[in-house]
């Protein structure tokens, strides 16, 4: 079966894919953090970021409408928390409208928040894409671990990222053997056949890892999961991460004076 | 005189629910000698390849090239046999295919540069070169099943033990693993219920019932035995019934 993979393009080859991920994570998340902390009235200074990201996002060689069509998925989350913000905060009223005793009102404050907000909020989505788009979810583990995340951790969200789709795919499997035998079901019939298929996929899923257990002792496996260190942190890496970040210090410092 | 590939007296196993599934096997299999373990849905091929692994404590002895499959040589054990399990799913659970083939050699301590080499080699021999960076979930499932085969090879073992190496697969892919395994030599234990695979893969076959060895011989016997074959609840290889319809 076939699944829209998180990490459809995380395998292209571009200065960034290439990156080492350590680097590459820290570089976004300052990148990010430059961003949030631009206060409303300051609209003007979003667009050299803005043009940063785009640089960024082109250099990936990822087409692009791929990239706006995966970032805006994000969007209407993004508006459906900040949609009530105009009409809550408190300040001079633009427009005003009266439905019996309840008056709704937009603030000038208010609206200027949603725009800071939501520009915001692209800004940092993007720069996730960018991550995305960039880095396989296993690289992404290497980086969090090269800045003293717990193996535990790491390792576990791994092996929970390569099993996802083999569990989804057996629940697409039994689903669909359910719904082939289940015809015109009552419903008390369907939701007792549906609390047993769940209880079946957790015990499948509980033998499959003890299956997975025994192929990894198999192979001398002994407690602690060694991996080759593929990627070397090189001086471009940290050249690199440190010219986007000073850019960004440096727009913000300067644009906000 | 070289001690056997594979030595084992009287085992007897049931698992903790109280299934008996072993109940007292013995036999030997020679350095080079191939396999086939062939028998019933729950005869027990599965358990016995899993206990010559040492993946289970059971009464009775085995031996791999002379040693003990006991906790204190397991280390070693598992460098001479290798596992290929059903399904792939259970033994590909790394993010990539590198790290999938290089697990057993990192876990024997190699050095890099010997683990990268034996990566390659191991994925060359399964006709995968250059697989090393996609995604077991990228892959078809003769792929998985190839590169199942390439886990154990990259550990340099001398014996292979493979469950049902041919389900769940479309006959091209099926077909290409049998030549593979005509070609391999190495010792290899095959526990199917594919008898046709059995008979082109193998010259030595055992007929595993209810726990017991019902028969021992030559592929080319007792796969054309009908009766015994019968008396096991299996049937001819597909390729001489169609001859005796003629
Ligand atoms: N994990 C388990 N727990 C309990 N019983 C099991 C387990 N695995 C297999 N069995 C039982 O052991 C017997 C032998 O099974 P198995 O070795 O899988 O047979 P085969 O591989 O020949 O089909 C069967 O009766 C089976 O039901
Ligand atoms: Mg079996």
């Amino acid at each position: 079966m076939k699944h829209e993979f998180l990490d459809h393009h995380s395998c292209g080859h571009s200065f960034f894919h290439h990156m080492h991920p350590g680097a590459k994570l820290v570089m976004v998340v300052l990148f990010i953090f430059t961003v949030v902390t631009i206060e409303p009235g300051q609209e003007r200074i979003f667009l050299p970021f803005a043009v940063l990201l785009l640089i960024g996002l082109l250099a990936t060689r990822v087409p692009i409408l791929h990239t706006l069509a995966k970032g805006l998925k994000v969007l209407p989350f993004v508006l459906m928390i900040t949609i009530f913000v105009p009409f809550l905060k408190e300040g001079e009223p633009v427009w005003n409208l009266q439905i019996g005793p309840l008056m709704i009102q937009i603030t000038d404050e208010g609206w200027k928040l949603f725009y800071n907000i939501i520009l915001k909020a692209n800004i940092a989505i993007f720069s996730v894409v960018f991550l995305n788009l960039t880095t396989p979810f296993h690289h992404l583990l290497k980086g969090l671990q090269s800045f003293g995340a717990p193996r535990i951790i790491t390792d576990t969200l791994a092996v929970a990222y390569r099993y996802l789709f083999v569990i989804t795919d057996e629940k697409d499997r039994m689903l669909l053997a359910r719904r082939s035998r289940l015809i015109h079901p009552s419903l008390s019939l369907q939701w007792k056949s549906l609390s047993q298929l769940i209880g079946v996929l957790f015990l499948r899923s509980y033998e499959r890892g003890e299956r997975m257990y025994q192929a990894m002792c198999m192979r001398g496996f002994n407690g602690v999961i060694v991996n080759l260190d593929e990627y070397m942190l090189q001086k471009k890496d940290i050249a690199a991460a440190c010219l986007v970040v000073l850019t960004a210090l440096l727009l913000r410092i300067c644009m906000s004076a | 005189m070289t001690p056997p590939a594979v030595q084992v007296n009287n085992l007897r196993f049931s698992y903790p629910d109280g299934t008996p599934a072993l109940n007292g096997i013995s036999f030997s299999i020679a350095p080079g000698e191939r396999v086939a373990l062939v028998g019933p849905n729950g005869a027990g091929k599965s358990t016995l390849l899993i206990l010559l692994g040492g993946l289970l404590q059971a009464d009775g002895a085995i031996e791999i090239f002379g040693s003990s499959v006991i906790p204190k040589n397991l280390h070693e054990i598992r460098n001479k046999i290798g596992m290929v399990f059903q399904d792939p799913d259970d033994q590909l659970f790394c993010s990539t295919i590198f790290d999938d083939v290089a697990f057993g050699p990192l876990n024997m301590r190699r050095p890099a540069e010997e683990v990268r080499q034996r990566v390659a080699a191991a994925l060359e021999q399964v006709g995968l070169a250059g697989f090393e960076h996609r995604s077991a979930f990228h892959l078809s499932g003769g792929e998985k099943k190839r590169v199942s085969l390439a886990t154990a090879l990259s550990m340099d073992v001398d014996i292979l033990a493979l469950d049902e190496p041919s389900s769940n697969l479309d006959p091209r892919t099926r077909r290409a693993i049998i030549r593979w395994l005509q070609k391999c030599n190495k010792t290899l234990v095959i526990a199917t219920h594919d008898l046709d695979l059995a008979y082109e893969t193998t010259n030595r076959t055992m007929i595993l019932q209810s726990g017991r060895i019902m028969a021992d011989g030559p592929t080319t016997e007792i796969l054309t035995n009908r009766e015994l074959l019968e008396h096991s609840n299996l049937e001819l290889p597909l390729q001489f019934q169609q001859t005796e319809n003629r």
